[in-house]
């Protein structure tokens, strides 16, 4: 082999505590380097043109680059090789970016570690084999998990760009948070009213399918081929004759059901339909309420329906939907805040959630959109909003800023003096966090023209004084301890992921943060994939999000599934795990390791022996670890390439 | 039916009773496989008899020549014979069980120690609690209690508890009396874990420069199943050089460790074969203690358990990857 060695200066990143004139001296005597040089930007296109002409020039046959992470640039420099008409594997990266320069002040060190990863770089560049990939078809249907706003906007943009689209939502309706909202900042606009045409355009799209009341239990395959399995609960009610004219409701006797949408601000019927817009607006029987499934009496809602639609003995659905891409798109929760004690932790009941608040605003709401208190019901005339609960708190292990909790709690007080004009308004927050358009002028207008009260200063007790509530607080720029008496206060819970997002996570083989957080590709050049092929991201599953990012990222995964559907075949990734045959014992261990289910043990000329599916194997090295003769190997860090890489690292 | 007509009975259902037989002199015995009836009167299987012959069965049952396979076991090694079967390895339909109730195994180190002459002994017969050797005209009683592997003597499980018949399998059990039951547990490896780990690394380093290379560890290991592709003697993976250099023997005994991790099953044969009386079972012994540590798992105690390494779950109960 014929090895060419780069060394980037990247500016001052790599040379300031680098020498790279010194590195490529010292390449030049290592085995097999035919050229060595140090360059003052490899990835620009100076750079990379001076390596396609050194490739020519010196006859070169593999490439190793010294210079920042492969993250980012080996994409960058396989291009480079493969212009230069070299196999785009026969490259190696030595990153003395990250792992030298930017951690270490001293030169001569840190030259010398340099040296010690280009040496390693070039013993694994010796051992490289060409690769080549393999073309397969793709599937160009997309699946969406959650139809929230993100997930009803990428589904949405999707279908407009000729993309066939199952949405899965696992509540009986899409909609998701937003639809609970009564207004929207910064513009105080219903949100109903601008979510609704949304949805109604999800139900009537021809290239949709809507699966409510679903959930996603199995996503087996990869990028252009899954196969997901899709669990739809029983609504115990025909869909397809269901009308959603809402007789059952008016007459169901079991009417203290829990009310998920509201919040559990009020009750419901057994049999309901979750609000006057719900899409698909059909009736769903809760059968932990149903007197039917409790006493097995009862039955009204069969008598009652027009359409007779109505099945009791209706049981779950198994569907398996093929497609090419998934966007995860299934939103926030609002953090378990009963572990703040001193805020009453949920017992006392005019202490709510900003999420419950927006249900007593709402003209769809168990109070008709009147503001009163869930004990007595009377209008408060004083109520206090508390900010950063269960947010910036690193005591209770949540550390990180919810970001939209600001501007909503805002919101909710302007609309508490429009509701109440003769109310008193007080905000506890510790800053105000409103850095979108139109953001900072809201809260000024809420302050100003609303006479809303912010106190700067965290609140360390609630507690009751006869009907009312005292909130004890700190005035950080009086400089003073304030007292507050209450009728009604609004707790700014932070977001964490849905429940069950870490579940799901699993299923789709994507990973997630300490709060449950899908994780992105990269944190700002990557934010709608994930590191599985195919697996996109959109709104506040991904971390939180006000409306506008959520249908930004909702539109931006979409472009990304319709990018990948551009192209009729997919390329896999051959950096995969190969068996050889002739040391495989047929011991079945990887194919019992392997999470991705891409291995089988198959009869091949008279014996059993391990196999790789080559598009489902993900490259992941498992298998490789876990076979003892080390008969599966991975292409392109194989044991031999790992063993030459720890020996030209430890030599004495 | 004595324990003889047992065995006799058996073989007429299977093609082979793998058993012990009479060794080089009275003192050992050696792994007899007995196909017709008479082979089965030269059975051995009191103390003498010390090999697990469980490491036959993954090649011999690779024969389609065999019928069905008896096996004689004492309960250690119906644990690898367990841990074999959970890892497919080797057919339930086709292996029957031989259990005898375990008196121990002789630790042949201790009985040379304890008697040198035994090299050129005339008989060795075991005679109540005693080991009666002849040798140089002369008889050395060695009280059995005191010449047993120290795996006997922890063994917590002389006798083979119903419950540890694995699933599906033909069992025939053997008269006669068990020991009593040891404590069990990691009191040996506890011990050794006390000194500093530059103790243990200059301990390590003193007994390794005795190893020959010469595997008979891994060749008596029941769980060593990659017959002949093991790393120690590939190129391609080229994991160990051919030097003789304490770093590579010791690197040998760290990947055979690691590749019984959640499968080695404490049967004690490594250390048993060593020709050095090189102890790396230790090593093996502190795997399976993090294995129990960490899964709530040892290894061959129930045929329908999904051995920890063997499988794949996204968060494990009792590692800690997300920080929480």
């Amino acid at each position: 082999m014929r090895i060419g060695v780069f060394v980037c200066h990247c500016g001052s990143n790599i040379a300031a505590t680098v020498d790279p004139a010194a590195v490529a001296m010292a390449a030049d005597s290592m085995p097999e380097v035919a050229y060595a040089t140090d360059l003052m930007y490899a990835c620009a296109e100076p750079g990379q043109k001076a390596i396609v002409e050194a490739i020519g020039e010196y006859r070169l046959t593999g490439v190793v680059v010294a210079s920042c992470s492969p993250r980012m640039h080996e994409p960058t420099f396989r291009k480079t090789v493969e212009r230069a008409g070299l196999n785009p594997y026969l490259f190696e990266m030595a990153n003395i970016r990250e792992h030298v320069s930017w951690i270490g002040k001293d030169k001569e060190a840190n030259t010398r570690k340099a040296t010690d990863l280009v040496r390693m770089a070039v013993e694994k560049l010796r051992r490289d084999a060409p690769l080549h990939s393999r073309r397969f078809p793709v599937t160009k249907r997309v699946l969406v998990i959650g139809g929230g706003i993100a997930g009803i906007q990428a589904a949405l943009d999707c279908a407009e760009g000729g993309l066939d689209v199952v949405l899965v939502e696992k509540e009986a309706t899409i909609g998701g948070k937003m639809a609970k909202l009564d207004k929207t900042f910064p513009t105080v606009d219903c949100s109903s009213c601008i979510l609704g045409p949304k949805m109604v355009d999800v139900a009537q799209h021809p290239r949709i399918t809507l699966h409510a009341l679903s959930e996603v239990e199995e996503l087996s395959g990869f990028v252009g081929n899954f196969k997901a399995k899709i669990r739809k609960k029983a609504p115990y009610v025909d869909w397809n004759l269901c009308t959603g004219c809402g007789a059952c409701l008016a007459k169901c006797p079991s009417k203290k059901a829990t009310d998920r949408f509201n919040e559990e601000t009020g009750l419901t019927t057994a049999i309901t339909i979750p609000f006057p817009q719900a899409i698909p607006k059909k009736a769903h029987i809760n059968p932990e309420f149903c007197r039917h499934f409790m006493t097995g009496k009862c039955g009204v809602c069969a008598k009652i329906c027009p359409a007779k639609a109505i099945r009791f003995e209706q049981e779950d659905e198994i569907v398996v939907e093929e497609v090419g891409a998934v966007i995860a798109a299934t939103g926030y929760d609002l953090a378990d805040w009963s572990g703040y004690d001193y805020l009453g932790g949920g017992r006392f009941p005019d202490v709510i959630t900003g999420l419950q608040y927006e249900r007593l605003l709402s003209a769809s709401g168990p109070t008709g959109g009147h503001v009163v208190r869930p004990s007595d019901g009377r209008e408060p005339k004083t109520v206090v909003f508390i900010q950063c609960v269960a947010s910036r708190d690193p005591s209770k292990g949540r550390p990180s800023c919810s970001g939209f909790c600001c501007m909503y709690t805002a919101k909710q007080a302007v609309l508490t003096r429009d509701h109440c004009p003769d109310s008193k308004v007080h905000v506890f927050y510790m800053d105000v966090r409103a850095p979108g358009k139109m953001y900072d002028e809201f809260i000024r207008r809420a302050v100003d023209e609303y006479g809303v009260d912010y106190i700067r200063g965290r609140v360390s007790q609630i507690f009751r004084k006869g009907e009312r509530y005292v909130v004890r607080g700190a005035d950080t720029l009086a400089g003073a301890q304030v007292e507050v008496e209450a009728d009604l206060v609004v707790l700014a819970v932070g977001a964490q992921a849905a429940h069950g997002a870490e579940k799901l996570a699993e299923r789709l083989h994507i990973s997630y943060d300490d709060q449950g957080f899908f994780m992105e590709g990269h944190p700002k050049l990557r934010p709608m994939e994930t590191n599985t092929a195919g697996v996109f991201l959109a709104g506040a599953c991904q971390g939180p999000k006000d409306i506008p990012s959520s249908v930004a990222q909702g539109s931006g995964a979409a472009a990304k599934a319709l990018c990948l559907f551009a192209k009729g075949v997919l390329e896999n990734d051959p950096q995969i795990a190969n068996v050889r045959p002739g040391r495989c014992v047929a011991c079945g261990k990887c194919v019992k390791t392997c999470p991705f289910g891409a291995l089988n043990i198959v009869e091949a000329r008279g014996r059993r022996t391990a196999e790789v599916v080559e598009t489902v194997c993900k490259g992941c090295g498992i298998c490789t670890a876990t076979c003892p003769q080390g008969a599966i190997q991975l292409q392109h860090s194989t044991d031999n390439q790992i063993l030459a890489e720890v020996n030209a690292l430890c030599r004495f | 039916m004595n324990n003889t007509e047992i065995m006799k009975n058996v073989l007429e259902r299977a093609s082979v009773l793998l058993a012990w037989g009479p060794g080089h002199d009275a003192l050992h015995a050696s792994p007899l496989f007995a196909r017709k009836a008479h082979d089965v009167d030269k059975v051995v299987m009191d103390v003498r008899a010390v090999q697990s012959l469980a490491a036959y069965l993954p090649p011999l049952f690779q024969s389609e020549k065999e019928g069905r396979i008896a096996v004689l076991a004492r309960p250690c090694h119906v644990r690898s014979i367990t841990a074999l079967l959970q890892e497919e390895l080797i057919p339930v339909e086709r292996l029957i069980l031989v259990v005898l109730p375990c008196q121990g195994k002789l630790d042949m180190a201790k009985v040379m120690a304890a008697c040198p002459a035994a090299e050129s002994l005339d008989a060795a017969f075991v005679d109540g609690d005693n080991l009666v050797i002849n040798a140089d005209g002369r008889q050395w009683l060695l009280r059995l209690e005191t010449m047993l592997s120290p795996a006997c003597v922890r063994c917590p499980m002389p006798e083979l508890p119903d419950a540890m018949i694995p699933e599906g399998c033909e069992c025939v059990r053997l008269d006669g009396q068990a020991r009593r039951p040891g404590e069990g547990g990691y009191a040996a490896l506890d011990a050794f874990m006390e000194k500093t780990p530059q103790e243990r690394w200059e301990f390590w380093k003193q007994e390794m420069s005795r190893c020959i290379r010469c595997y008979a560890c891994r060749n008596a290991c029941p769980m060593c199943v990659c017959r002949d592709h093991c790393v120690a003697s590939a190129r391609d993976p080229h994991w160990l050089s051919e030097l003789d250099s304490v770093t590579d023997k010791l690197l040998f005994q760290v990947i055979h460790a690691t590749h019984l991790a959640g499968r080695c099953t404490g049967c004690g044969e490594c250390t048993r074969a060593c020709p050095m009386g090189i102890p790396v079972g230790l090593l093996k012994m502190q795997m399976n203690k993090i294995v129990e540590e960490l899964f709530g798992y040892k290894a061959g105690m129930d045929s329908k358990a999904t051995p920890p390494l063997l499988t794949f779950e996204a968060i494990e109960k009792n590692i800690r990857e997300k920080g929480k």
